[in-house]
């Protein structure tokens, strides 16, 4: 970036920072590549500057001042996506969304809350239970990432089979253009004047606008939890189970089943004895009746299917444990980890439709599995018509980070491409970034790509949103 | 690869590795990160400079503006299945720092202020009450804190002649030593501990600010609430009848949060003098923070005055009266607010019996 242009940059906000011992906080997300290069010595590159606006009035004239000037811009919440997607870029700013983080009306009758993107989720949810009501999104990161990154990817979380995916919680939304100038979808419960403008921005990973606060869907804070553990002799019965219960009409806010595999890591990092089998967790919340009517007419048509009712303890231990993987990440990725130095490990969350769900399962485990020592996975985020997979995978390097980031990457190429290859999505809910735009073209197709690259040219001509991610530009990608 | 730094212990320099390679899963808890949307303010963001300090992949300059924004206030170890100890890292790496010749401004200016007596603070000295300066026999050492107040002190007094003992009131010179160990002056704050410790003699000693609980002089005290308590509790203290209504209760985060976690006793002498005691948002060991802790008051009045703005919003929208049992705490949510009360000078107006 030009002194001068640095400079004005410092001159004209009120929050700018451009001293590399600095902005090395922003050279690296959650992405767990950067991180092993990081690892393994690498010295990451971090942004030129870092902008920090106070106010939606001063991010629009940030991003207005951006577009005059032909600076690009890559957003950033709280540093926690796992795709790379807030990664810096050559001569762009990065841009900390975090100081918009007011938490605005809660209308109560209506059941909206207005926030800011920079807000930490958990943070939101606090102020609401607080106040009696709950916003129903609790994937592992929520005490961690903001909620502009969560609506900026898509996020689902753990309750998502009743409340939906974060997406589906917003009723309104404002987003800055790549000109500065400021969209706003009002606060409807629906509508039908045309497609839905706000998915223009939900997904878009900062590159069609940055989001700049929305009105989101809250409710009333559950009297009760009901969690209940089954057990499966296998995936296919326990799949047919859900169906089943889904098809009722019925939405358990939690459905989980685990394979064979991680069920073993459930009941064994317990201490407990791994019983032969699939672990199913089932969740009812909210009035007592109507989660207990849930939960047992969820646990009938489990036992139906051929589950064994193991009651409510392993519920218990799954709700109070239930961001635990999430914890162990440092024990397991830091140098000299628990597991040796120079581990590979990630998640790889995919979706598919019921009938394709078990093929999918079998080819995505069969096509990573060589190049690892541990797969494993469980099916959640359960729709009528299908769910995700959700895998959790490692291989130990022996301290050759080499080796582990070789690794890392074949096992990710071949995943993906194996996904595709049977019918299943690249991604539930981490998004695109930079992990799998490779892939992007495949799973929308040569058009579906184009519409998206049209779609962008339309509303950023110049490429100054987040370029290089979401697959719409491969040229630079670090 | 450089040596760590001899400040920065071994066990200090692993917890905060381990800490930054944590995917940042107590920023919800964080007090400055919720008032400010600073980066540096990221517990994570903490770890990281301290490790990287460690390492020397960083300056001790530019360690020493990454160390600015944290209270101390412990939020970050509730959800941290590690136990971390922010806090005590970022006084390992202010204290690091300095050692390297990049000392916090603020650092600088307590050492002088304590050295010359002076509060850090700039509070005036209080008065210790006459009839409390003397007594026979001694059976209770009261340290005051370098942010309390001549009514506070004044109130304790008053509390122990009724409830019938004998308290001794020391006034340190200029602190404890707490400030001083939270701004990077371990040594300053070791010499001050040890001037303090000669004062109090043996004995029970209590604590009027809950940050004075950090000193070396003070290693066996406890706080006044906890004490006087025991006191109520025993009888020996009480109140006239009434209600008084609702008092919302702001729990000081070293009492909510520290060691030995004082909670039900703020809570219980309230009650005894005929309040109504509400919890805000954000109370007991989840509680908010008025930024006062670690010396975020003098190392960024405006961002520490941003966090207790926000405290006292939720204070606010529990009830119309606040009080607190931390000097520091009254101190910042005061200027932000409006009146916060000392505990303890809304229990001596209560008193039944007055000392003669």
């Amino acid at each position: 970036m030009e002194a001068a242009l640095l400079a004005d940059l410092h001159a004209g906000f009120s929050q700018v920072e451009s001293d590399a011992e600095r902005t090395r906080l922003y050279a690296h997300d959650w992405w767990p590549r950067p991180l092993m290069r990081l690892r393994s010595g690498e010295a990451l590159t971090p942004p030129e500057a870092v902008v920090a606006p106070a106010d939606r009035d001063e991010l629009m004239r940030l991003v207005g001042w951006c577009h005059t000037r032909a600076l690009a811009i890559v957003p950033y919440g709280a540093g926690t996506g796992v795709c790379g997607g807030a990664l810096p870029v050559t001569g762009a700013i990065t841009l900390d969304l975090k100081r918009l983080n007011r938490i605005g009306t809660l209308d109560e009758v209506s059941g909206t809350v207005e926030v800011e993107p920079g807000v930490i989720a958990q943070a939101l949810e606090d102020h609401l239970q607080h106040r009696g009501w709950t916003l129903g999104h609790f994937p592992s990161s929520v005490n961690c990432s903001t909620v502009g990154g969560f609506l900026a990817i898509r996020s689902a979380g753990q309750a998502s089979s009743f409340y939906g995916k974060f997406e589906d919680a917003v009723v309104g939304l404002d987003a800055v253009l790549a000109d500065g100038s400021l969209f706003r979808a009002r606060p409807v419960p629906q509508s039908a004047a045309g497609p839905d403008l706000k998915r223009l921005f939900l997904g878009g990973e900062g590159t069609t606008g940055i989001i700049a606060g929305a009105t989101l869907r809250v409710w009333p804070e559950p009297q009760v939890a009901i969690d209940r553990g089954l057990l499966f002799p296998d995936i296919e019965s326990g799949l047919a189970a859900c169906r089943t219960l889904l098809w009722t009409g019925l939405r358990p806010h939690v459905w989980r089943l685990y394979d064979e595999t991680d069920t073993a890591m459930v009941f064994g990092g317990q201490g407990l004895d791994v019983p032969e089998g699939c672990l199913c967790i089932v969740g009812a919340e909210g009035d007592p009746e109507v989660a207990g009517f849930v939960a047992g007419t969820a646990r009938r048509i489990m036992v139906e299917g051929g589950a064994r009712d193991l009651g409510e303890e392993p519920g218990r231990h799954w709700r109070a444990h239930r961001h635990g993987m999430s914890y162990r990440f440092a024990e397991l990725m830091k140098p000299g980890g628990m597991l040796g130095d120079a581990l590979a490990l990630d998640t790889m969350e995919v979706a598919s439709t019921w009938s394709r769900i078990v093929p999918a399962y079998h080819a995505i485990k069969q096509a990573i599995s060589p190049h690892l020592d541990l797969v494993m996975a469980h099916f959640s985020h359960v729709y009528p018509e299908g769910a995700s997979i959700y895998f959790t995978f490692g291989k130990a390097g022996a301290g050759n980070e080499e080796l582990a980031l070789a690794s890392y990457d074949a096992a990710w190429e071949a995943g993906q491409r194996a996904a595709l290859s049977a019918g299943a999505s690249i991604t539930h809910h981490h998004g695109v970034g930079l992990l799998r735009a490779p892939y992007l073209e495949d799973e929308l197709g040569a058009v579906g790509l184009d519409v998206l690259r049209r779609v962008k040219g339309a509303l950023d001509p110049h490429g100054l949103l987040n370029p290089t991610k979401l697959g719409l530009d491969l040229r630079a990608s670090p | 690869m450089s040596a760590p730094l001899p400040l920065i212990d071994d066990a200090t320099r692993e917890a905060a590795v381990h800490g930054s390679w944590c995917p940042k899963l107590c920023s919800h808890a964080c007090p400055v990160l919720s008032a400010t949307g600073r980066d540096d303010a990221v517990p994570w963001s903490l770890h990281r400079t301290v490790a990287d300090l460690a390492a020397r992949h960083i300056s001790a300059a530019s360690a020493a503006r990454q160390l600015e924004a944290c209270t101390g206030c412990l939020g970050c170890q509730v959800p941290c299945v590690f136990g971390q100890d922010v806090p005590a890292q970022v006084r390992a790496g202010r204290a690091a720092v300095a050692a390297a010749g990049s000392p916090l401004d603020a650092r600088q200016a307590a050492v002088t202020a304590v050295a010359a007596g002076r509060s850090p603070y700039h509070v005036p000295t209080p008065a210790v009450p006459t009839a409390s300066t003397t007594p026979d026999p001694v059976e209770l050492t009261v340290v005051v804190g370098c942010r309390d107040t001549t009514e506070v002190v004044a109130a304790a007094a008053v509390l122990y002649e009724a409830a019938g003992v004998c308290a001794r009131f020391v006034v340190p010179d200029g602190c404890c030593g707490a400030i001083l160990t939270d701004l990077g002056a371990p040594d300053e704050a070791a010499e001050a501990g040890r001037s303090l410790r000669d004062r109090i003699g043996e004995g029970p000693t209590v604590v009027l600010d809950p940050h004075c609980l950090g000193s070396t002089g003070t290693r066996e005290a406890i706080h006044v609430t906890t004490s006087l308590a025991e006191l109520v509790d025993r009888g020996d203290l009480t109140f006239a009848d009434g209600d008084l209504g609702p008092v919302a209760y702001h729990d000081p985060c070293l009492l909510a949060r520290g060691p030995a976690p004082v909670i039900e006793p703020p809570r219980r002498l309230l009650a005894a003098a005929g309040y109504t005691v509400v919890d805000p948002e954000a109370s007991a060991r989840h509680t908010g923070c008025s930024g006062a802790g670690l010396g975020f008051d003098l190392v960024d009045p405006d961002a520490a005055a941003a966090v207790a703005r926000r405290r006292g919003t939720q204070l606010d929208a529990a009830a119309p009266t606040a009080a607190t049992a931390c000097s520091g705490a009254r101190r910042m949510l005061s200027a932000e607010r409006g009146s916060v009360h000392d505990v303890l000078v809304l229990l001596a107006a209560r008193l039944t019996r007055t000392p003669t």
